[in-house]
């Protein structure tokens, strides 16, 4: 909202609370008392006044705060408010999510290097996201892939000798350890040979 | 129209007034406060539209609605004592009038006591 969009509401609710003064001035009784109330009418005035002023001068000092208002927000501003909010939170979400899984697969690769009998080569993990209600994402998969097959075309020179496939035993052995350390079933710990 | 049937009770029950205070001048009173009683009743019931009114325009100017409230409440509480206060006076009781008018007074000063408060409030914090 700009400065003129302030300014307009500030004048707004201005010419509304003049047309309440004098609504309210029709309606005071005559007599003695009428001074009274009148008192009492004019310190509603000008706490009106001030707070209107008050949000305006703030609003200056914090300009950069777009989602600040004068009056009370209307339905279509909550309802972007909220919608930008959700964005932030799945952007920020994601990016935890990534982080989450990359710390992961270094922590299965290095676990997998206590291991000599199988070269690791990479790991890759999968989680589920995380709940708006904070509850953490899980670890769903682990697949590890290991050195096998020989590499063809230009990853691997033509003279270099054929990588054979590790130990099956020591392979279904990581597999196990994996699986213990991060409490999954075997079945999620899967193997891959690099083709 | 209502404001013929108001004048026209009005000025039976004046009429009425005026001869009873010569033969029965206490029936007469009696009278004059039921025929006010009466009259402020039948308009109470129209005030509600204008409150709604008032109340729509707060919420538009941000206005807090316990302020508003306790600027009607000072309202009401003005012409309650205000006309218990003619009342009395048309019984004679000027001093019991001003008692009602006093105690009225205190009342309106404890009620805008929030109101005061919070111009303090607005003042300390444009100061601070």
């Amino acid at each position: 909202m700009s400065t003129l969009d302030t300014l307009q509401n500030l004048v707004r609710e201005l010419v509304i609370l003049i047309i309440l003064a004098v609504t309210l001035e029709l309606l005071l009784p005559h007599g003695d008392m009428r001074r009274y109330v009148r008192m009492v009418l004019g310190l509603l005035i000008i706490v009106a006044v001030l707070q209107a002023g008050m949000s305006f001068w703030h609003r200056e000092l914090a300009a950069d705060l777009s989602w600040l208002s004068l009056g009370p927000p209307d339905q279509a501003a909550t309802a972007e408010i909220l919608r930008e909010g959700e964005r932030l939170w799945q952007a920020g979400q994601s990016r935890a999510q990534a982080e989450y899984e990359q710390g992961l697969a270094r922590q299965i690769r290095g676990l997998a290097g206590l291991n000599p009998d199988v070269a690791v080569t990479a790991v890759r993990v999968r989680t589920t996201a995380g709940t708006p209600d904070g509850q953490p994402g899980r670890l769903e998969e682990v697949i590890l892939v290991l050195e096998g097959e020989p590499l063809v075309g230009e990853d691997r020179p033509v003279w270099a000798a054929p990588a054979e496939r590790s130990d099956p035993e020591a392979v279904e052995r990581l597999r196990r350890i994996v699986a213990d350390f991060y409490s999954l079933s075997p079945a999620q710990v899967t193997v891959e040979y690099q083709e | 129209m209502e404001i013929t049937q108001i004048v026209g009770f009005a000025l039976v029950a004046a009429v009425l007034v005026i001869i009873l205070r010569q033969y029965k001048p206490e029936i007469a009173l009696l009278v004059s406060i039921a025929a006010g009683v009466a009259l402020f009743l039948v308009v109470l019931g129209k005030i509600g539209a204008v409150i709604e009114i008032l109340q729509d325009l707060s919420r538009r100017a941000n206005v807090n609605m316990v302020y508003l409230g306790a600027v009607l409440k000072i309202v009401g509480i003005a012409y309650i004592a205000d006309f218990g206060a003619q009342v009395c006076r048309d019984a004679g009781e000027g001093a019991l009038a001003a008692k009602i008018e006093l105690a009225a007074k205190i009342l309106i000063l404890v009620l805008a006591i929030p109101i005061v408060m919070a111009v303090l409030e607005i003042l300390m914090k444009i100061l601070d």
